[in-house]
C-alpha cells in the first residue's frame, strides 16, 4: 500500500522508514555508487531531508519498506535547481505549480522485475495523484539513464531537458506534466490505483493536534 | 481558472503601501466568489520563530479576529499547526476538528461568519519566511469539491504572488540571491512577446514544447507575473526584453 507521509511525521512509523533510509543507502551508495553521505545508523539522508519533504513510501504486505519518493516545492530549495541547472540550459526552475521528485528508491527486496516495475508505478500514480490535487502542472527530477529505460517501459517517459555523461552513467534532468491523462494512463496499469487515490484525497488529516 | 486569473491582473492595484495588500484580498474575494481571504506572514525570516503574527490582511469581522486572539486559537488551529509542517495546501474538510478546542473553533468560526468549507496554502521563501494564504466559503461539500478542483493551481500562484508583493512592500530582501533569468529564459520570453507560437519557439531552441513551458512558467514566476501575458508585460516593462 501506498503512505504518503510528512518529515514531521516520520516517527510514527519508524521500521518503515529505517527501511526507507537503509534501502536509499543501498541503492544510492553500494547499487549506483553515488557520493552520497551515509549516517551511524546507516541511513542516507541529504540536507533536503531537514527541508520538511512530503515522502511517498510503498509498504509491503509484511509492513516492509518497498520503496519511496521524496517530493519537494521548486519555490524553494531544490537538488535540480541548486546542482543541475547545467542540464536544464541554466534556468532554475521555480514555480508554485512545479515540485520536484528525489530519491526515487525500490528496495534491494524487490527480486523481480515485475515487483519492481508494481513498486515503481504505484509510487509514481501516488506522485500524480497528489499532484492533481494541488493544482500541479508539472514535475521534475534528476536520474541516471537507465532509469528512463524503466520509465520508458511504464510508459511515462519523461521530457529530457538535458544530460550529461555517457551512456549508462549518463544524469538526466526530465520533466513530467500532471494531467488527468496521464493519471488515467497510469492508474490502468496499478491495481491498487483506487486506495491510492482516496490515500491523496485525505493527505492532511494527519495534522497532529 | 485563466479567465479568472485575467480578471485579477486587471483590477491589480499599485503594491505601493501595505493597505493596496488589502485591496487585493478585497479583489480576490470578489473574483474568486469566496466569503473571506486571509493573508498572514508568520515570519518575515532571518531566524524569527513562529510567534506573534508579523503582518495579517483579513477580511473578518473585527470581533472574531479579537476572539480569536484572546481564545488564542492559533495554537489549536489545524490550519496553522498544519501549514507549518507541511507545504501542501490544507482543505479544511479533511483536517482533523476532533479534539475539544477545535470543534469549539469552528463552531465560533462559522458563527462569526467564516465559510464552512476553507482551503489554507502555507508558503515559504528561501531566507525561513513563511505565510499562509486562507480562503473561505459558505456552500455545500458537492459545490467545495468542485471548485477546489477548479481553482486548485490558482491558489497556488495566487498565494505565492501576494506574498511577493508583502516582501517587496516590506523591503525584505532574499538572503538567497534573487535568482536572474537565464539567458534561455529571456530567449523564451522575447520569442513569446514577439508573437512566435509555443511550437515554434520550441523547435527553434531544440527543446520539446513542454520543457518550453517548464522554462516560462520559472520566468513567469521569477518575474512575479501572473500568467504569461503578465509576465511579458512586467518584462519590457522593466527592460528585461526588448520589443
Amino acid at each position: 500500500m501506498i503512505r504518503y507521509v510528512y518529515a514531521h511525521e516520520l516517527h510514527k512509523y519508524p521500521s518503515l522508514v529505517d527501511g526507507m533510509f537503509k534501502d536509499r543507502t543501498a541503492q544510492f551508495r553500494d547499487r549506483m555508487k553515488w557520493d552520497v553521505s551515509v549516517d551511524e545508523n546507516g541511513w542516507e539522508r541529504d540536507q533536503y531531508d531537514t527541508l520538511a519533504p512530503l515522502y511517498i513510501i510503498y509498504e509491503n504486505a509484511d509492513g516492509t519498506h518497498g520503496g519511496s519518493g521524496r517530493l519537494m516545492p521548486t519555490t524553494g530549495r531544490t537538488m535540480i535547481g541548486e546542482h543541475f541547472s547545467h542540464l536544464t540550459d541554466g534556468v532554475v526552475i521555480q514555480s508554485p505549480t512545479i515540485w520536484e521528485i528525489t530519491r526515487l528508491c525500490i528496495a534491494p527486496t524487490a527480486t523481480s522485475r515485475r515487483e519492481a516495475m508494481k513498486i515503481t508505478s504505484s509510487l509514481l500514480l501516488a506522485g500524480i495523484d497528489a499532484g492533481l490535487r494541488f493544482g500541479l502542472e508539472f514535475y521534475v527530477g534528476v536520474f541516471d539513464a537507465p532509469m528512463l529505460r524503466v520509465y520508458k517501459g511504464l510508459d511515462f517517459t519523461p521530457d529530457v531537458m538535458g544530460r550529461s555523461g555517457e551512456d549508462r552513467r549518463a544524469i538526466c534532468a526530465g520533466l513530467w506534466p500532471c494531467t488527468e491523462e496521464v493519471r488515467e494512463n497510469m492508474a490502468r496499469k496499478v491495481e491498487e490505483h483506487q486506495d491510492i487515490a482516496e490515500a491523496a484525497a485525505r493527505l492532511e488529516f494527519v495534522v497532529g493536534a | 481558472m485563466t479567465e479568472r486569473i485575467k480578471s485579477i491582473i486587471e483590477g491589480l492595484p499599485e503594491f505601493r503601501k501595505v493597505e493596496d495588500i488589502r485591496l487585493f484580498a478585497d479583489l480576490v474575494r470578489d473574483v474568486y466568489d469566496v466569503d473571506h481571504v486571509v493573508y498572514v506572514v508568520i515570519s518575515f525570516g532571518g531566524g524569527a520563530t513562529f510567534g506573534d503574527y508579523q503582518f495579517a490582511e483579513i477580511t473578518y469581522r473585527a470581533d472574531w479576529s479579537q476572539r480569536y486572539l484572546e481564545e488564542n486559537y492559533k495554537e489549536a488551529d489545524p490550519t496553522v499547526v498544519g501549514a507549518v509542517q507541511s507545504f501542501t495546501p490544507l482543505d479544511w474538510k479533511r483536517l482533523d476538528w476532533s479534539a475539544k478546542k477545535r470543534r469549539k473553533l469552528i463552531l465560533e468560526a462559522v458563527d462569526a461568519g467564516v465559510g464552512n468549507q476553507g482551503y489554507t496554502v502555507p508558503v515559504r521563501g528561501p531566507n525561513g519566511q513563511f505565510a499562509v494564504l486562507t480562503i473561505n466559503k459558505t456552500c455545500t461539500d458537492r459545490v467545495w469539491e468542485r471548485y477546489i478542483a477548479e481553482t486548485a493551481s490558482d491558489w497556488l500562484l495566487v498565494a505565492n504572488f501576494i506574498h511577493q508583493k508583502v516582501l517587496e512592500i516590506f523591503d525584505v530582501k532574499n538572503e538567497q540571491e534573487y535568482v536572474a533569468l537565464s539567458p534561455r529564459e529571456r530567449d523564451a520570453l522575447a520569442m513569446i512577446s514577439s508573437g512566435k507560437s509555443r511550437t515554434q519557439i520550441a523547435d527553434q531552441l531544440k527543446i520539446s514544447e513542454n520543457t518550453l513551458r517548464v522554462y516560462l512558467d520559472s520566468a513567469r514566476n521569477k518575474l512575479g507575473g501572473l500568467n504569461m501575458p503578465h509576465a511579458v508585460a512586467i518584462a519590457v516593462r522593466t527592460g528585461i526584453i526588448n520589443i
